[in-house]
């Protein structure tokens, strides 16, 4: 496990939607927040951000629009759509079934 | 991925395909604004801005790609690609006509081969001839072990038995029969104007049991078979009244003489329809009845089409036929020497498939298109190793093109298709090229197959599954010969390929192969090729046990058959024509027209 990134790959769908409920983002406040929440444990390459916000925009769950920010540039912020907010809740709760059950193994008491 | 959520992404993927430059540029101004964002936040915490700049960049990693990944994941993206790729590969293609050129014929002849080989196998062996449900049609065959003067397959029998198996199996099956072709001489004004058509006899129930409608007028029934020479109508088939007639909608009502009775066409068969004979197409169809010679037991001249009934045993009906046959066969032997009879005893009755039809032309072709088969599928299979030598080689050529694009972010999947779309492109070519070539082809081999006064006439449709034959030959084509050169290609390791470096090994181990392929390829076919055009001659050439030089053939037509006296004056006169020798006469007395 010397690379936990790889093993967050698959859930950065999931990141992204819980970061963009909170509030809507422009993609640089986006990487911002993902280092900010996750220390450096999950280090999602810059460059995997904008294909990920993409994937999920034409997939319908977050939706884009541009919008000055607040030093006045234009910037394209994201938010989450109605899909976005189910597929959200249905993926958390998903991840939350997995680390529970994964955490529950690792619990167990070898035998001596 | 759901509707509702396909639905809502349409008018997004919609804007990515029509508006382009905007998407484009929207796409960049996003990239950017994120680096300068991250340059102001490291100037902000004290880095000069170069170095804010650099470091930007760095943590970015290659933008070219990411902005391509990002431009895959919106619209219909393969379609935009497509195009690009088909542009970029007509400008390749372009770039080396004399190659392309070359490569184009080749794969053309080798398509055009395959696909004029399938229509004739396609017309003789598994186009279903347009009656209803094919499947369930049968002809009866004869088999026998084959002696020195008898073969041991047949499927002609005499009218009579067919009368009696029809009679006898009426609860299990409909029954029904056609002569075998022939071509011959009729009339519709004077005896001046006698014209040549292809004529099959056939029993009432024929066109009801093969289930056809008429296109005009009526077909014949059963009823134009109850008295013997009472029925004088004749049925013309739709290839020969639109031929002959122009489809002349007054057609019905039309007399014509053909032997010694008067016939009235009575209707046009349905479209399609061109007789029970793949390898011929009919142009009048007359009751059996009309002519009492036909009748004779001892005159083998029809084929017998068998339908069983639903819920009908093929095996049994098969075996009942058999008995009826053998009975009326032992019947029939009683008038013969017992010599003569134990030669035809030892016959089988078969129940054949009869959905494409039966003829002479399938049993003695078959193995002949077998052949021919292989053999265009071998042509083919060079012309495929050839062009994919010269993509190959081109391939190698573009190395370092294919390192470019790959340094500039193009992923591998994207030079394999574009690689692929030119292949595609060549085949096209190829295939369109090829597809006219076998339109002109199948009927030059169909009209060489018979003597040239009575050629084969074969119904070559033009239809889907042609059509399908060579698409699908062709995509076939395009991953074989395009495959290996577009992975070997896009196979390059940039760096090494731009500083010119190169990786002997694969690239010659598989040229070399290729090479050997297609050389034992070339050696097969050119010996195979070279039999054929050594046998050829021979064959021709062969004695046939008379000196056939200088010889002249008459063919004369007469009404009535006339008197042996009347051939002997017509020879005394041939006779004393200046530069003959000698005039022989062979006659061959065939239902009141002699030869």
């Amino acid at each position: 496990m010397s690379k936990p990134a790889d093993f967050v790959q698959g859930t950065l769908d999931v990141l992204l939607l819980k970061i963009l409920a909170l509030e809507p983002l422009h993609g640089w406040a986006v990487s911002q927040r993902l280092k900010a929440v996750s220390g450096n444990v999950l280090q999602v390459s810059e460059g995997s951000l904008y294909p990920a916000l993409h994937k999920l925009e034409v997939g319908g769950w977050i939706t884009a629009e541009w919008k000055p920010t607040e030093n006045n540039r234009r910037a394209k912020f994201y938010s989450l759509t109605r899909a976005g907010r189910k597929a959200l809740a249905e993926q958390a709760a998903d991840w939350e079934r997995l680390a529970s059950a994964v955490s529950q193994v690792l619990r167990l008491e070898e035998a001596k | 991925m759901k509707m509702s959520r396909w639905l809502s992404s349409l008018p997004l993927r919609m804007r990515t395909l029509f508006k382009k430059r905007a998407t484009e540029m929207e796409l960049d101004e996003e990239i950017r604004f994120h680096v300068e964002r991250q340059v102001d936040a490291s100037v902000e915490r004290g880095f000069s801005p170069e170095t804010a700049r650099g470091m930007a960049m760095k943590e970015m990693g290659n933008v070219e790609r990411q902005m391509e990944q990002c431009r895959e994941v919106r619209a219909w993206q393969w379609l935009e690609i497509l195009r690009a790729d088909v542009r970029f590969g007509w400008r390749q293609l372009m770039k080396r006509k004399v190659t392309t050129t070359a490569a184009v014929l080749s794969l053309a002849l080798g398509i055009g081969s395959c696909v004029a080989a399938f229509r004739l196998v396609d017309a003789l062996f598994l186009r279903p001839m347009p009656v209803s449900d094919p499947a369930s049609l049968y002809v009866a065959a004869y088999t026998r072990q084959p002696t020195e003067y008898l073969p041991g397959f047949s499927e002609i029998n005499s009218y009579p038995l067919f009368e009696h198996a029809r009679d006898v199996m009426k609860g299990e099956a409909e029954v029904a029969a056609a002569s075998t072709m022939s071509h011959i001489d009729l009339t519709y004004g004077s005896d001046a104007e006698t014209e040549k058509a292809y004529r099959q006899w056939v029993s009432g129930e024929l066109f009801s049991v093969l289930g056809l409608k008429p296109v005009m007028g009526r077909l014949l029934t059963e009823d134009d078979d109850r008295v013997v020479g009472k029925s004088p109508y004749a049925v013309i088939s739709y290839d020969y009244w639109q031929r002959r007639f122009g489809r002349d909608p007054k057609i019905i009502g039309r007399k014509f003489r053909m032997g010694d009775n008067v016939y009235e066409i009575v209707g046009v068969a349905p479209k399609g329809f061109t007789g029970t004979e793949p390898g011929t197409i009919t142009d009048i169809f007359a009751p059996a009845k009309m002519e009492p010679d036909l009748l004779k037991s001892n005159l083998f001249y029809f084929r017998m089409f068998v339908r069983p009934k639903a819920g009908v045993n093929l095996m049994v009906l098969r075996g009942k036929m058999n008995a009826v046959y053998q009975q009326w066969e032992n019947e029939r032997m009683k008038s013969f020497p017992k010599d003569v009879a134990s030669a035809f005893t030892k016959v089988t009755l078969e129940l054949n498939a009869a959905g494409t039809g039966a003829s002479n032309l399938q049993s003695e072709y078959g193995s002949a298109l077998t052949v021919l088969g292989v053999l265009v599928g071998l042509v083919l299979l060079i012309a495929c190793a050839n062009v994919a030598n010269l993509m190959a080689a081109q391939a190698a050529a573009r190395t370092r093109e294919m390192a470019l694009w790959m340094s500039l972010g193009s992923g591998r999947a994207r030079l394999v298709r574009m690689v692929m779309v030119e292949s595609a492109m060549l085949a096209l070519m190829a295939a369109a090229l090829g597809m006219a070539f076998a339109w002109w082809a199948t009927p030059y081999v169909v009209s060489r197959i018979n003597p040239p006064d009575d050629p084969a006439r074969l119904a070559l449709s033009a239809d889907w599954m042609v059509v399908g034959f060579g698409t699908a030959l062709a995509l076939g084509v395009t991953v074989l010969f395009g495959m290996l050169p577009a992975l070997r290609a896009s196979g390059v390791r940039p760096v090494s390929a731009l500083k010119g470096g190169e990786e002997p090994w694969s690239k010659t181990k598989w040229m070399q192969a290729m090479i050997a392929a297609q050389v034992a390829f070339c050696f097969v076919v050119l010996f195979l090729a070279g039999l054929f055009a050594m046998t050829e001659p021979k064959l021709a050439r062969r004695p046939m046990g008379f000196v056939a030089e200088r010889l002249l053939l008459l063919d004369t037509v007469t009404r009535l058959p006339p008197p042996p006296v009347k051939w002997d004056q017509s020879a005394a006169v041939l006779r004393n024509v200046p530069g003959g020798d000698c005039v022989g006469e062979l006659a061959a007395a065939e239902r009141g027209a002699t030869q």
